[in-house]
């Protein structure tokens, strides 16, 4: 008998059973918005939260971890950082996530993630319920909260995280961890994930899920389904609200509405207008949705247009589909909406190519900036809606838009007044993108991050260097293909640089004088990472000494060939900089990092380790 | 002292592995031919025995072995880091441990075709630029791979590591040493800037691979070069040809012949007047030369066995 447990224990793998729990770790991760390793390999990547912990109670910067692409605030600081959206909840601080699925559903009842460098930026726990509602306008998943919180103090040390999750009423096979790397020193490192969970449901759990589950059920209202994941998250309801209200009253003429204002609401009446909208611009979209309910006066200022001028939907992803793109096009008059930001939304299909021609006529002429990252219905249909609807684009964010192709580029010629554009890990290939280049003269940021389509990354860069006078930052993290001879023709064509991450690109060497060349050509350059390039040498940084004095943020990884004498040149010429990263530099010791940090107060200095 | 623990946890390791594929057994229907897998023993010596530095895991000296199982396969693999390195104050045990500890993650992730070991040294030699420390070494390879249902064992080598299958008492394969010239075999490397082009490094697709059907009973015996220079395949097979006395040869009986054939090699290899098979090839090579060869030492015996029913 003991043996046949033990059997189904070994067949289930990973899975353990103790009393009616199930314990699981994660059997794939889904979906994840970045990732720190190369798309193929094992290294750093996301795959990594999948299966056992291999390096618990271990703690350092191992390869095994699940790492992401970025951390701090160091982006938001770079020449490169897109401006913070009006209207952002302040509680709204997730940067990245990941989604792990598990082989059995469960209820969960505990979550434990095994954090093993740089622990306690998890800011958000969610399971999807894939069996919610059947209606095609609501879709077929929705996303629960099981925790969220702040990140934590970083402390030194490998911790499993596993906070207090809110009960619900379905089961789960598919977890989703938010992340907020804003407050680590480095990277957050993760190693594993165990979802622990029941398959029924005794009746004392029941009643504490029925008392959960009573506020955010589905409620039938005027024939429209409105599906709510979690109270505070009130966008859909209130978006409704606002709508069917509007209808009711049969879209009062201004005259009328103006005569009720003046008599029924007291001490606003004697608030000039200006200021109420100023008010308003410090609330977001559900405050706004919730008090145009209130009364005919603060409805008609809640649906002023130039509130509408950016609209982040981001931090309500789970909420945003069709029908919401819908209700905001009728209600929150966005006729001079200039960014809109859906990135993450449309998970499980809610928000669709659709939606999207349905609400971009309203704002065609004044959007400049839409932001799409990580939305999976994202494809040469989407950016056929776009270029047909918005000829004024001028920033667009696609990263990890995986059905962004050459077919969805060739879109993009469309684009001429482009000057943002952001492709990292999209599908793109050379002849594309060379195309895109050369009818986007105005470009200035662009990011080609993990794009493993692109064959010659030199004929990219010479294409830069011959179309792309204005460009300032260039992101060519793993640029695998990448050689001295596509560097030296981007250095001399782009002399307005400011910044350039030439991370993981292993075929550039030092001895080509290909980074020398960059810093004599590019003397504006703020921003530099040599990631992971074994020959970046002591002549190099001799290079940004002499030449780039305005250099805040350095990374040279994973060199054995520089010296504390070159970074000591760097430090005294540099007077901008803010950010080196000396990590796995053979010559370069702790006690050197040490006396710099006394030295230098306000660089800081990274030395990751491994144990 | 210390090699008594290593076979300690060795031999525990081999139970543990040895129940998990009774589970595994469960979940396949019957087939004509039973699945075999194979039941290890291992050890090794350094060659510094006085300068040992607390033991690595999966290590002798400058060694590097690894014993994993996936779904399919039984797979072990042993590296050899070439010594030369340490003159450039580079640890050389530290590439071949990582190229192991990465076929090993490899082969438990399932990025692993039991009939192709040759590519997850292509694989695992590409994984390790995708590193944060910067790794410098070179590395010889040799991986045996037993597809379980196929009773096959597939193999893949590169320098002069090697295996040999033994079947009733007689070598039935031997692998071929790869060498460029005398005591220089095929090796990975991946060399700092400066010395680019200087060192020899080949490439993994140099790998020799090959594939024979097993049976149950026999044999594999892997070895780096520290093995096969002191001791003669006719000596191997002796040592081997003991297990016969047990009907059903336990874990126990393998790593001692494991922990035997280890020992003897290392006492053999500071005999200076014993004629090593070392000796045989430097004499052919024109160089004069007795004795044994001190180097790192790396066994591990591997039966193919029958997986018990229930």
């Amino acid at each position: 008998m003991a043996e046949e447990t033990e059997m189904k224990c070994l067949w289930l793998q990973d899975k353990t059973l103790t009393g009616d729990c199930y314990v699981q770790v994660g059997k794939e991760v889904v979906d994840f918005s970045s990732q720190y390793g190369s798309e193929r390999s094992i290294s750093y990547t996301a795959s990594n939260l999948a299966g056992k912990e291999t390096i618990y109670p271990g703690y350092g910067d191992y390869t095994q971890a699940c790492v992401f692409r970025t951390y701090g605030h160091w982006w938001k600081l770079a020449p490169s950082a897109v401006k913070k959206f009006k209207k952002t909840p302040d509680d709204f601080c997730s940067f990245d996530f990941i989604e792990v699925s598990f082989e059995e559903k469960v209820y969960p009842t505990k979550i434990e993630v095994f954090e093993t460098y740089n622990p306690g930026c998890i800011v958000k726990i969610l399971a999807c319920d894939s069996t919610a509602g059947t209606n095609v306008d609501t879709g077929k998943v929705q996303w629960v909260t099981l925790w969220s919180g702040q990140p934590q103090v970083p402390v030194k040390e490998a911790k499993i995280f596993s906070p207090p999750l809110r009960k619900v009423k379905f089961m789960t096979d598919l977890i989703r961890l938010e992340i907020c790397q804003d407050l680590v020193d480095y990277y957050t490192e993760l190693d594993s994930i165990r979802l622990h969970g029941v398959k029924k449901h005794n009746s004392d759990r029941l009643g504490i899920v029925q008392a959960y589950s009573s506020g955010f059920s589905h409620e039938i209202e005027n024939g429209l389904i409105r599906t709510l994941d979690c109270p505070e998250d009130k966008i859909s309801l209130a978006l409704q609200d606002f709508k069917i209200s509007d209808e009711d009253s049969s879209i009062p003429n201004v005259a009328e509405e103006e005569e009720i204002e003046y008599t029924e609401n007291g001490a606003f009446n004697c608030l000039p207008g200006e200021i109420i909208q100023l008010i308003l611009e410090f609330l977001d979209i559900p405050d706004l949705c919730n008090l145009a309910q209130t009364c005919r006066l603060l409805r008609k200022h809640c649906s002023d247009s130039l509130l509408y001028t950016e609209l982040n939907l981001q931090p309500h992803w789970t909420q945003i589909r069709d029908s919401t793109l819908n209700s905001l096009k009728s209600t929150c008059s966005c006729e001079f909406l200039q960014r809109l930001n859906l990135a993450w939304c449309g998970k499980g299909g809610i928000l669709t190519n659709c939606g999207l021609s349905n609400f971009l006529p309203v704002c065609s002429n004044t959007l400049t900036y839409i932001g799409l990252a990580c939305c999976q219905f994202v494809d040469s249909t989407t950016l056929k809606i776009v270029s047909e609807n918005c000829p004024n684009i001028e920033e667009i964010d696609l990263s990890c838009c995986r059905k962004v192709d050459n077919v969805a580029m060739l879109l993009l010629l469309k684009f001429s007044k482009l000057k943002r554009l952001n492709l990292y890990r999209t599908m793109v290939d050379m002849h594309s993108l060379i195309a895109v280049i050369r009818s986007c003269p105005l470009l200035e940021h662009l990011n080609l991050g993990s794009c493993i389509r692109i064959s010659c990354f030199d004929d990219v860069l010479i294409e830069l260097g011959q179309c792309s006078k204005n460009l300032l930052t260039l992101d060519l993290w793993q640029a695998r293909t990448l050689s001295d001879i596509g560097l030296k023709a981007l250095a001399h064509g782009c002399p307005l640089l400011q910044e350039l991450d030439l991370g993981w690109c292993p075929e550039l060497r030092s001895r080509t004088s290909c980074f020398t060349t960059l810093l004599q050509e590019c003397r504006n350059l703020r921003k530099l990472y040599l990631t992971a390039n074994r020959t970046v040498c002591d002549g190099d940084l001799c290079a940004i000494a002499q030449y780039c004095p305005y250099m805040e943020q350095i990374d040279i990884l994973g060199t054995r060939e520089v010296t504390p004498d070159a970074v000591n040149r760097v430090l005294e010429k540099c007077k901008n900089l803010k950010f080196f990263d000396v990590s796995f530099c053979g010559g370069i010791l702790d006690n050197h990092v040490t006396h710099w940090e006394l030295q230098y107060p306000y660089i800081k200095f990274k030395k990751s380790y491994q144990s | 002292m210390q090699s008594v623990a290593v076979y300690g946890r060795l031999v525990a390791r081999a139970i543990v592995a040895g129940i998990h594929s009774n589970g595994e057994f469960q979940l396949k229907s019957p087939r004509p031919k039973e699945p075999v897998h194979f039941v290890t023993g291992s050890s090794g010596f350094s060659k510094f025995v006085t300068k040992t530095s607390p033991l690595k895991k999966w290590t002798f000296g400058d060694d590097a072995y690894f014993i994993a199982r996936n779904k399919t396969s039984d797979v072990i693999g042993i590296a050899d880091g070439v010594g030369g390195w340490r003159n450039y104050g580079v640890d050389p045990s530290a590439f071949p441990r990582t190229l192991m500890a990465t076929c090993e993650r490899m082969v438990h992730e399932g990025r692993f075709r039991p009939q192709a070991p040759a590519s997850v040294i292509e694989d695992s030699y590409q994984e390790l630029m995708q590193q944060k420390m910067p790794l410098i070494g070179s590395s010889t390879a040799c991986i045996v791979s037993l597809h379980r249902e196929e009773r096959t064992i597939y193999t893949a080598n590169l320098g002069d590591s090697g295996y040999l299958l033994i079947r009733d008492n007689q070598v039935v394969h031997r692998s071929q040493e790869q060498q460029h010239y005398f005591n220089t075999p095929y090796q990975l490397s991946v060399v700092p800037p400066s010395q680019e082009g200087l060192v020899l490094s080949d490439s993994p697709d140099m790998a020799e691979s090959n594939s024979h059907a097993v049976e149950e009973g026999d044999i594999i015996l892997l070895g780096t070069d520290g093995l096969f220079d002191n001791m003669t395949d006719m000596m191997l097979v002796e040592y081997v040809s003991k297990l016969k006395d047990f009907n059903t040869p336990k874990e126990e009986a393998i790593q001692t012949t494991a922990s035997n054939i280890a020992e003897k090699a290392y006492q053999l290899s500071f005999d200076p007047d014993y004629l090593s098979p070392f000796a045989i090839s430097a004499i052919d090579a024109g160089i004069e030369l007795t004795g044994g060869k001190p180097d790192d030492i790396t066994v591990v015996v591997a039966r193919v066995t029958n997986l018990p029913d229930t």
